[in-house]
């Protein structure tokens, strides 16, 4: 049967080269979608903390247990106050660190004395990655003073989902996708602060 | 067997619904969900009625792009510093610009009737303050100042000027003619004085009804009474997050005395206006932070620079409380309930 | 990157200079010995993540296409399932993923500003041409979620024919919302609720982990019920297995009818061979035809009409209109409470009017859209009621190109197979009795008469 044997080889040929054509097509389509913002980089989750409001759903939100967001103190804004709003609770008894007095439920700030001068007594507050879940109380507390507290995704924790949960939940959309190769953003007012720091 | 199954696909199907109708996505429960875990100011935020007896009479708009201090002068006429210029308000409330100055201003003061210059206009201008007679001509520039000056504060007495100097944390005595007669309040171990304890530029200064000198020591949370010699007479003020303390780092921010000596204060963080008698005893609030239109929410969001709400304070003739509100760029006037 | 300079840099550019005056920030202190420090943040993800990603993609949809074509082994498959869902389920967390691609691509071929990695990409395209020449291999054993539903169906149950048919029209119509909803940068409803992810990461939300939950349990009986009757990269996947080069055949040679793979198929892709039809019933299926292509335009408009009420449901995802009817409630005195992002919207100065003509706007915008998402709708209809009306006829047993996800359970029940294997030497005796001892061709071409 040389004839019927013909057509199947025709129509096989027929069907391949319109499925290579095909996936060439698709292809070159997502190749087209792929090159038309140039070189792409893998995307990460990341808070604008200038819109962040501090509303605490980074906390409950997460789909990890502990929230991969966590609050980081931005050094070069902090005020170094010896009453830290975002330290201690608003309806604080004793300027000490017993868990009462303290803001943070987890007790993830760590309070350093470091310097009197003018008699003025200086405290560095530094947040214990591992302690915070994320809460952002500290940071709508700081918020009361300088602000120098803020939220962060860390990059560490961060599953990177492809629709993130906490930023569905974001009250003030203050979640945004950031290239990898700068995963962190800082308050546009803390930008020339640590400029000023980082030259010294 | 299979019916078993049916049931348990069934159950299965209706479980799951309820729970996809029961996700919450957006939060929309969150406000009064009982694991929500942001910090609540709202205690803080909203004052007990009872303890407002001030109400807002009326507003005025100021025409200026910022505003940055608040006056009253001869004749109960409002001036508000800003914009580099010095506005004046009328009584209708329609206003002008008085002067110009030669930078933006910080602080701004204005001699009073028994004063030896009257409706003199003081105002600190960076490290110098420029003095201008009543019709707004310039007539000096004072200068003499340190290099780390920041100029926060400046109050009239009959016979002296005092400016708040912010960055070497003294109070400036100044006399008539502009020259430096003393300086008030420098950290002295041997005469036992502490000193003020800035944290922040704000340090405000303030002139009693018999001329003495009481100074905001605002990392002390506490007000402050000197004699023109620079002698420390007594303070008053306590620290704390309720009604009648001074909140957070260093408050008050703002101060001003009323005609019958009492004290009218301003904070920063938890913005509110409230009143003490000549003992420090706290009164009453004259505005807490829902009455100066600022919500707690409003205190993290940075999207618009609102985050610090900051409002300074001056007081007329009739002890009406005048209000400089940097959000809406307005003057808000506060006045008794007990007098209306 | 382009982010930084579409948003950001503006701002900071714009803000910078008024940012600091005097009085404003508590400075922080010059210590005499004791340095500021830096903020240290942890590092993000290596670059290599992705490469690996791609490659381990690579390597498990060659393997799967050849266990489940040349190897013909549910073991090697089964083995490939674990691996696959230990991988892109468990170590990575569900994300990247090929279905949740599709809202990515969606997004980008709409929005010029989107940047897509290159990764999601790959993640989409590759199963597609994978698909295209050897059949649904990724369903097989490389989607962690079909890899997890493959692994937890224990005792299924067939699907009556009719509810099958109405069920696994659900993927069509959730490929449609999705791709609106992620063009329209509204949602990603498909990683939203996805049922598995929650188990691969081992946390979730209890409502979450309740509706996964409840998957799982229909999937104890009813075999992959999300590749079936839900998931929209399963119905692209699909429509290309129909067209693909080679796919997954029950026997390895013919068929000799004998009917054990029959009711194997725990999916229901198993196709038996089709009844000869007569005359009068070939003229009333013409006719059938013929009227439905001409019904089909107005089913369409039907559908598209019916679809421009979604206007309201579907606009209420976009966080915009949510905010504006919230506020209108406000404004009102309906509502109970003020939400988190009113209180953020009355913190900006934007006019509440501003705020309600966009949301109408974008209101109008998915009256449009559900115009469209109903078009397609009537469209997947149409072709399903067009498709249920074909005949084609089938003279062997057969696993249904499109419904086939080549897990390989039905060839062991091949005796073929078994004599390929060399498990068993003679299969003359399981040849039905009805066409009698005739020799594979010869039946062929009787069949073919």
């Amino acid at each position: 049967m040389p004839n019927a044997t013909q057509t199947k080889n025709r129509r096989g040929f027929l069907g391949d080269s319109m499925r290579v054509a095909g996936a060439l097509a698709t292809c070159s389509f997502f190749g087209y979608l792929a090159g038309r913002k140039g070189r792409n980089r893998e995307l990460l989750w990341q808070i604008d903390p200038d819109k962040c409001m501090g509303c605490g759903n980074c906390a409950t939100h997460c789909v990890l247990d502990i929230s991969a967001v966590k609050a980081v103190q931005c050094f070069p804004m902090c005020g170094y106050c010896d009453i830290c709003t975002g330290y201690f609770d608003v309806g604080y008894t004793e300027l000490d660190t017993s868990a009462e007095n303290q803001l943070c439920p987890t007790s993830a700030i760590v309070r350093t004395f470091i310097e009197s001068k003018a008699g003025q007594r200086f405290y560095e507050y530094t947040i214990d990655p591992a302690k915070c879940i994320g809460c952002a109380k500290c940071v709508k507390g700081c918020a009361l003073m300088n602000g120098s507290l803020y939220m962060q995704v860390m990059h560490d924790r961060c599953l990177g989902c492809n629709e993130c949960s906490i930023a569905v939940a974001c009250p003030t959309e203050a979640f945004c996708r950031v290239p990898a190769e700068a995963p962190y953003l800082m308050k546009r007012q803390a930008i020339p602060l640590v400029k000023k720091f980082s030259i010294r | 067997m299979s019916s078993c199954i049916g049931a348990t696909l069934f159950a299965a199907v209706v479980v799951g619904t309820y729970a996809l109708y029961r996700l919450d996505p957006w939060a929309n429960r969150g406000n009064d969900s009982p694991t929500r875990s942001a910090l609540d100011l709202q205690d803080q935020f909203s004052i007990q009625p009872q303890l407002i007896h001030y109400l807002q009479t009326s507003e005025i708009p100021i025409p200026l792009d910022v505003v940055r201090a608040i006056a009253v002068g001869l004749e109960d006429r409002i001036y508000v510093a800003g914009d580099r210029t010095v506005y004046r308000f009328g009584s209708d409330g329609a206003g002008e610009v008085v002067l110009h100055t030669d930078g933006e201003p910080t602080c701004l003061a204005i001699g009073f009737n028994r004063h030896v210059a009257p409706g003199t206009f003081y105002v600190g201008v960076g490290k110098a303050i420029e003095v201008f007679l009543p019709n707004g001509e310039p007539l000096a520039v004072w200068h003499g100042l340190s290099d780390k000056t920041v100029l926060t504060s400046i109050a009239v007495s009959e016979n002296d000027i005092y400016a708040a100097d912010a960055g070497e944390r003294v109070v400036i005595r100044f006399n008539p003619q502009g020259e430096i007669a003393g300086q008030i309040g420098r950290t002295d171990p041997d005469r036992e004085m502490p000193g003020f304890i800035l944290p922040s530029a704000y340090f405000d200064v303030a002139i009693g009804p018999d001329g003495e000198l009481y100074a905001v020591n605002p990392g002390a949370r506490r007000i402050e009474e000197y004699t023109s010699d620079g002698m420390l007479e007594g303070f008053w003020g306590k620290a704390g997050t309720a009604v009648d303390a001074f909140f957070g780092c260093c408050n008050p921010a703002h101060m001003a005395i009323l005609p019958d000596g009492r004290f009218v204060t301003s904070e920063k963080g938890i913005p509110r206006i409230k009143v003490y008698n000549g003992f420090g005893e706290f009164e009453c609030v004259v505005a807490g932070p829902s009455e100066l239109g600022v919500r707690d929410s409003a205190t993290v969001d940075a999207r618009l620079e609102k985050n610090t709400q900051v409002f300074d304070i001056a007081i007329d003739s009739q002890g009406r409380i005048l209000v400089l509100d940097p959000n809406t760029k307005r003057i808000r006037i506060f006045e008794s309930r007990q007098e209306k | 990157m382009m982010w930084f300079f579409r948003y950001l840099l503006p701002w900071i550019l714009a803000m910078a200079p008024a940012a600091l005056t005097a009085g404003e920030l508590i400075p922080t202190p010059e210590f005499s010995g004791h340095a500021i420090p830096t903020t240290e943040f942890p590092e993000g993800p290596a670059d290599w993540r992705p490469i690996l990603d791609t490659a381990a993609l690579v390597v498990a949809l060659s393997l799967a296409s050849y266990f489940a074509l040349v190897n013909r082994s549910r073991r090697n498959l089964l083995l490939l399932t674990v691996g696959s869902l230990c991988w892109f389920g468990f170590w990575r967390g569900g994300c990247v993923c090929s279905i949740g691609a599709i809202q990515n691509v969606s997004l980008a071929a709409v929005d010029p500003t989107y940047a897509i990695p290159v990764t999601i990409i790959l993640f989409f395209l590759l199963p597609l041409v994978f698909t295209l020449f050897f059949g649904r291999t990724f369903c097989a054993a490389v989607c962690p979620l079909g890899a997890f539903q493959e692994l937890i169906c224990v005792r299924s149950i067939r699907v009556p024919r009719w509810l099958d048919h109405c069920l696994g029209l659900i993927p069509y119509i959730y490929l449609g919302a999705a791709v609106l909803l992620a063009a329209t940068g509204t949602a990603f409803v498909i990683c939203r609720y996805d049922p598995f992810v929650a188990f691969f990461r081992l946390s979730g939300s209890a409502n979450m982990l309740l509706f996964g939950g409840c998957f799982v349990l229909v999937g104890l009986f009813i075999g992959r019920p999300y590749c079936r009757y839900l998931c929209p990269y399963g119905a692209i996947l699909g429509l290309v297995s129909s067209v693909s080069k080679w796919h997954v055949r029950i026997t390895p040679t013919d068929c000799i009818q004998c009917r054990l793979c029959e009711n194997t198929c725990p999916y229901g892709a198993i196709q038996p061979p089709t009844i000869d039809q007569s005359p009068a019933d070939r003229e009333s299926g013409k006719r059938r035809f013929v009227a439905l292509l001409v019904l089909f335009p107005l089913f369409l408009v039907f559908f598209a009409w019916l679809g421009t009420f979604l206007k309201v449901p579907l606009s209420r995802l976009h966080p915009e209109v949510r905010l504006a009817e919230q506020i209108r409630e406000e404004e009102l005195g309906i509502a109970e409470k003020t939400t988190d992002a009113s209180d953020a919207f009355r913190n900006t100065d934007r006019p509440v009017m501003d705020l309600y003509k966009s949301a109408i706007a974008r209101q109008n915008h998915f009256g449009r859209l559900g115009g469209w998402l109903g078009a397609w709708v009537g469209f997947v209809f149409g072709c399903k009621w067009i498709h249920l009306s074909l005949r084609r006829r089938r003279t062997d047993y057969r696993a249904e190109r499109s419904n086939c996800v080549a897990c390989g359970r039905c060839y062991r029940y091949c005796p073929n197979e078994q004599l390929r294997l060399g498990f068993i030497q003679d299969i003359s005796e399981l040849v039905p009795e009805e066409n009698g001892n005739l020799k594979n061709e010869d039946r062929r071409s009787k069949t073919k008469d």
